[in-house]
């Protein structure tokens, strides 16, 4: 029996010393765009309408793009053993967008508030046929000018600047020469509006490993999310030992889920859209 | 309109594509070092002012291409990158390639300042129409509090918000029940209230505000007038017996002074102590505590594992008050106080195998019991939660007045046994909180105090040997007084470096218990001598210095927590068995987690602790803890060291939703005292700790799996563990060396095969094997299954059906096997809520399971409820 114990004890080890292949991604900020989001998860129910602020940082080499509400989730002082302490605090958007400025593709990456689960899926960034237009205006000093391209079911109007050279904006959206500062879907349903810049002084050091993130497609992403938002006991493979909860009640609370994420049935990303391969 | 303008365009689009040939303008883009640059852009203009007429943005080998329609002649390019200057160029319009050279600039991109009230609202706040939600059949505020977006009520009441426990629940800003909050969230009427406000990242401690961001989100109940009165009521009636359910919950609310009083009533077998749990998280983690110990008991057959409404023969009245005023502008006053009065009867049956090395022992008994529970609750609080300091003083008093009477039958004898049981205790508990720069500084003071009253009276007399020579004698009494004070202070600062965050705590602890206690014979009033009873006095002392250590990195892929407890303790024993003991100790704790890639994570962890006697234990005389049981310990202060070490490894893959974890750990014990047990032919147990220097090892592998099948809407667990524990053990004289050995199998399966049918199984086999050395003494089997299916046919309607199996290799009867059905009716007119329910329509009589330990195994039967009919009727006012 000690042979066991001694070899279990080796194997993690070793494991855990393997040295999984390193799939890094690594970087300074050096500039932090914050948005405001303005957006309706009902679209029956225009009470519904919710706000958030949203962080575009923009680095050397790759942009990264998320909820504000994930920054401050970083206590100068914790009281206590903070070992179980979660860092996502409340907010709508779990996800972070990373685009790097030379590939093709932006990566998608989501930690599920509870738990450990990390996911990325890899998108290309070229999805937006944008169309110039010739309207200009200024929004906070910088002068803008008008594009329009058609994204997951909607048609947005964007408004760049070319004052700030980085073909970037918020959420998925990229692409045009210059920074995005406005965008908002032609029903105004999903609206980013500009608040503000800053130089990040000193630049923020951010590292990314991306062999921690299980690699997934869009819509295995959102079925899983889906799954977890809708049940977030049962999901993580049954009930966990230490909740007793009888199975009259469980049932209950996947109708209550239920009802909460079918009013949820406005995604910036349209359900019944399929994008083309 | 619209299309008019699109066919607008469409013209001017038609005429520059007819009119003019495409050119286009290629190249590449470097900088100063001839590094291409990828992600530049490139603009085509009119002229330097007008807006942009075609563009590009380079790739990643700085190449860019444009392609122009336009009639100029002339063009203005200009190729940009952040941080570099951007060039411009005029060019001929026609197809050409060109090299761009960005050189570093000076300048800097425009700020633009965030303005500060959108940073500074940390607390953010969302509020919520009550009307918005409301439905005709919302009679409290609990209900339409389900349907707000991220708000979930877990099934004991607690509030959840995307995810996470709230933290307060107000109602206009009082923070009136603390921790208790179902009650008012269950009980106030939702016609009452006017708004929710969910308080986001809110931090209840003002004088933290600053220092500590808080993730959980509190909840303001606005109402609609400044003086509200509500509450509602709910009265229920059925049969047979005749059956009841009263609740009278009335509560007044005004901006300054709140109350919340409530009744309830019922012989149901419901729960009514579920509205006064608590649920709010203490600040200080505390050992010493004012709980109740039994040291007395009647015997009583284990309760069946399933809903107490199925089996409980309760008789149970509530009443609470609860009450709020605002004294200035951050000192609340608060006092909470509750009286419960229970009585609940037990019928049931206790078979009992014990194994001792010589013998195979079985007593079968008959259980009557009559429980008589009185529960008088009270606190008060005064809070102060300015912006510099924060001070909280509690002081709590629990009151339990209980009785039990067990009549008890067994093969020749018919046995009487009669519990009094009283317990108070008071404690007071002090809070501060300060701010030094960054680093918070705490103060604690717990100090309380219990008084326990016990009286065991057994008829006939038992443990006629030891007792009465050996002569059998009609009564044995059992008198028993306890009482305990204790203080426990303590100061500590938190402190944040990088990663790491730090955690000290100093204090100093005392303790003083005393344990008095005889027996007397019949109507002798003479108690027996001093082997018999006990005149203890234990003192326990200590000053304490606590450390922990917590780190993670920034990715999270690894995790260390490390506390290096150190303490200076000092026991000493008055009475028969006197002595003292000090021993300074140090009792580190690790555990470290690695995250190996998305789908692995190993951990480790490692503990040493040191335990001492409790006066539980320490007694020199004898107690009859209950009618066949009696207990002494004459002998040193225990003491045990135990170190304890596991080892995890996980796969979860919740894309493929399989999840797979696999853990081995191992526990080492040595302790210098060995109890001994004396078991005689009618199971009356003698239990002696005997000074004799002993260990312990044990073992456990675990491994489980989970699958979730979408297709057909089920996930199937599979655990498996195998434990293995070797001791020295002194049954009825002989020492043996023995070893354990159990194997468990547990399989269960959820499925939602329909929207309105789930089907729940669940399996478990077990395997006991105990040995010496290497013979077998016993092995046994035990197998146990449990099905249940629930139908929601219509959306008022619901049926259950659950049925459960057991068998084990020792017992005779394999047919055990119970089958519960049940069907509710809900009737909802506007503000009136009328239900129908009717349990246990097979009208099963009894449920049986069985447990199995060391060297014993019970089986046990419990009367259920009957076959019964309840109509209920509720509303608000």
């Amino acid at each position: 029996m000690r042979l066991y114990t001694y070899s279990f004890f080796l194997i993690t080890f070793l494991i855990s010393s393997l040295g999984f292949s390193q799939n890094k991604l690594k970087g300074k900020l050096e500039y932090k765009v914050t948005y405001k989001l303005s957006f309706q998860l009902d679209s029956t129910d225009a009470d519904s309408r919710k706000s958030e602020l949203m962080i575009l940082y923009l680095g050397e080499d790759f942009s990264k793009y998320l909820s504000r509400a994930k920054i401050l989730a970083n206590p100068i002082v914790r009281e206590g053993n903070s070992g179980h302490t979660a860092r996502s605090a409340t907010t709508n958007f779990h996800y972070e967008i990373i685009k790097q400025r030379d590939q093709d593709s932006l990566l998608y990456l989501l930690k599920f508030p509870e738990g450990d689960d990390r996911f990325v899926y890899e998108e290309s960034k070229h999805q937006f046929n944008w169309k110039i237009e010739q309207d200009t205006k200024t929004i906070e000093g910088f002068s803008v000018q008008k594009a329009t391209t058609a994204f997951a079911g909607r048609k947005y109007t964007a408004w760049f600047t070319t004052e700030i050279p980085i073909a970037d904006g918020p959420y998925k959206f990229n692409g045009l020469p210059g920074l995005i500062l406005e965008i908002s879907d032609s029903q105004n349903y999903w609206n980013f509006e500009f608040v503000g810049l800053e130089k990040l002084s000193p630049k923020i050091n951010y590292q990314l490993n991306l062999k921690q993130y299980a690699e997934t497609t869009r819509e295995d992403l959102e079925k899983t999310w889906y799954r977890y938002r809708s049940d977030p006991m049962g999901y993580g493979g049954g009930i966990p030992e230490n909740i007793t909860i009888s199975a009259e009640v469980h049932q209950k609370y996947r109708e209550s889920f239920a009802k909460m994420l079918e009013a949820e049935n406005n995604p910036i990303e349209l359900k019944s859209f399929e994008k083309k391969p | 309109m619209k299309k008019n303008l699109n066919l607008f365009f469409l013209l001017i689009w038609l005429c520059t594509f007819s009119g003019f040939a495409q050119t286009t303008i290629s190249g590449t883009v470097f900088d100063e070092k001839n590094q291409a640059l990828s992600g530049a852009t490139i603009t085509i203009s009119r002229d330097s002012i007008s807006s942009i007429l075609a563009y590009a943005i380079s790739k990643s080998d700085g190449s860019f291409q444009i392609k122009l329609n336009t009639q100029e002649e002339k063009v203005i390019l200009k190729a940009s990158y952040i941080g570099l200057q951007t060039v411009t160029r005029t060019l001929q319009n026609k197809t050409q390639n060109i090299a761009i050279q960005l050189l570093p600039s000076s300048e800097e991109l425009k700020e633009v300042v965030v303005k500060s009230e959108l940073i500074q609202r940390r607390g953010d706040t969302l509020s919520f129409s009550v009307e918005a939600f409301k439905d005709k059949n919302d009679r409290v505020i609990a209900d339409v509090l389900r349907k707000m977006p991220g708000i979930e009520i877990k099934p004991g009441g607690q509030i959840h918000y995307q995810g996470k426990p709230i933290q307060k629940y107000y109602i206009e800003g009082l923070d009136l029940l603390e921790g208790r909050y179902s009650l008012a969230n269950e009980n106030l009427a939702a016609d009452a209230v006017s708004k929710v406000e969910i308080l986001e990242n809110h931090q209840p401690i003002r004088v933290l505000d600053s220092l500590e961001f808080s993730e959980r989100a509190s909840l303001n109940i606005k109402l609609k007038n400044d003086v509200t009165l509500s509450g509602t009521a709910k009265l229920g009636l059925g049969a047979a017996p005749l059956l009841w359910e009263t609740n009278l919950t009335p509560m007044l609310f005004t901006k300054k002074r709140q109350v919340i009083a409530s009744y309830q009533s019922n012989n149901t077998g419901k729960n009514v102590s579920s509205q006064i749990s608590d649920f709010s998280l203490n600040l200080a983690g505390n050992t010493y505590d004012i709980e109740k110990n039994d040291w007395l008991s009647i015997l009583n057959p284990a309760t069946p594992p399933f809903s107490q409404q199925r089996w409980l023969d309760n008789n149970v009245h509530l009443a609470s008050a609860n009450a709020i005023q605002r004294l200035k502008n951050d000192l609340d006053l608060k006092v909470n106080a509750s009286y419960l009065n229970d009585y609940q009867q037990q019928v049931g049956s206790v078979n009992t195998q014990i194994f001792t090395p010589t013998d195979t022992i079985t007593i079968l008994e008959k259980t009557q019991n009559r429980i008589f529970t009185k529960t008088l609750q009270g606190k008060l609080t005064l809070e102060q939660n300015a912006k510099k300091n924060y001070l909280k003083n509690q002081l709590e008093f629990n009151g339990f007045w209980d009785s039990k009477i067990g009549n008890l039958h067994r093969e020749k004898a018919k046995i009487n046994q009669n519990l009094s049981n009283l317990f108070s205790g008071f404690k007071n508990q002090l809070t501060i909180l300060k701010t030094f720069g960054k680093q918070l500084i705490t103060f604690n003071s717990n100090t309380g105090y219990t008084h326990s009253n016990q009286d065991l009276y057994v008829v006939p007399g038992q443990f006629e040997e030891l007792l009465n020579d050996g002569d059998a004698y009609s009564k044995t009494q059992q008198t028993l007084q306890s009482q305990k004070w204790f203080t426990d202070n303590s100061a500590g600062m938190t402190k944040a470096l990088g990663n790491f965050t730090s955690t000290s705590k100093l204090g100093f602890a005392f303790q003083e218990e005393t344990l008095n206690s005889d027996i007397y014979l019949e109507e002798n009033p003479k108690p027996l001598g001093k082997d018999f009873k006990n005149r203890t006095r234990f003192y326990s002392n200590e000053i304490y210095l606590d450390h922990k250590l917590s780190y993670k990195n920034k990715n999270e892929t690894w995790s260390l927590r490390l506390n290096t407890p150190l303490a200076y303790k000092n026991f000493k024993l008055k009475g028969e068995n006197s002595q003292n003991l000090n021993a300074f100790v140090f009792e580190p704790n690790l555990y470290l987690r690695r995250k190996l890639s998305a789908y692995w994570e190993a951990s480790i962890s490692g503990s040493l602790n040191y335990n001492f006697g409790k006066i539980q234990r320490l007694h020199a005389g004898y107690l009859l803890t209950n009618y066949r049981n009696i207990q002494r310990y004459n002998t040193p202060i225990s003491e045990s060291v135990v170190q304890n070490y596991s080892a995890s490894l996980n796969y979860r893959n919740p894309v493929k939703r399989l999840f797979i974890k696999g853990s081995y750990s191992l526990g080492h014990t040595t302790n210098n005292l060995l109890y001994s047990n004396q078991i005689a032919a009618n199971g009356a147990t003698i239990l002696e700790a005997i000074l004799r220097d002993n260990t312990m090892h044990t073992q456990r592998y675990n491994l489980e799996a989970s699958k979730y099948i979408s297709n057909i809407n089920t996930s199937a667990k599979v655990t498996t563990s195998y434990t293995q524990t070797q001791k020295d053990q002194l049954l009825n004289d002989q020492l043996t060396a023995t070893k354990n050995e159990s194997y468990n199998l547990h399989t269960s399966l959820e499925s939602e095969i329909l929207k309105w049918l789930s089907l729940l199984y669940n399996s478990t086999y077990s395997l006991f094997k105990s040995s010496l050395e290497v013979t077998t003494l016993q092995q046994i089997n035990t197998q146990q299954h449990n099905a249940d299916l629930y139908l929601y046919p219509w959306e008022n309607q619901y049926v259950s059906i659950g049925g459960e199996y057991y068998k084990n290799s020792l017992s005779n009867s394999d047919n055990n096997y119970f089958l519960n059905l049940s069907y509710q009716y809900t009737f909802t007119k506007k503000k009136i809520d009328l239900n129908l329910m009717w349990s246990n329509i097979l009208n099963t009589k009894n449920f049986i399971n069985a447990s199995s330990s060391e060297y014993f195994i019970t089986q046990n039967s419990y009367i259920l409820r009957p076959s019964q009919v309840l109509a209920s009727i509720s509303f608000s006012f």
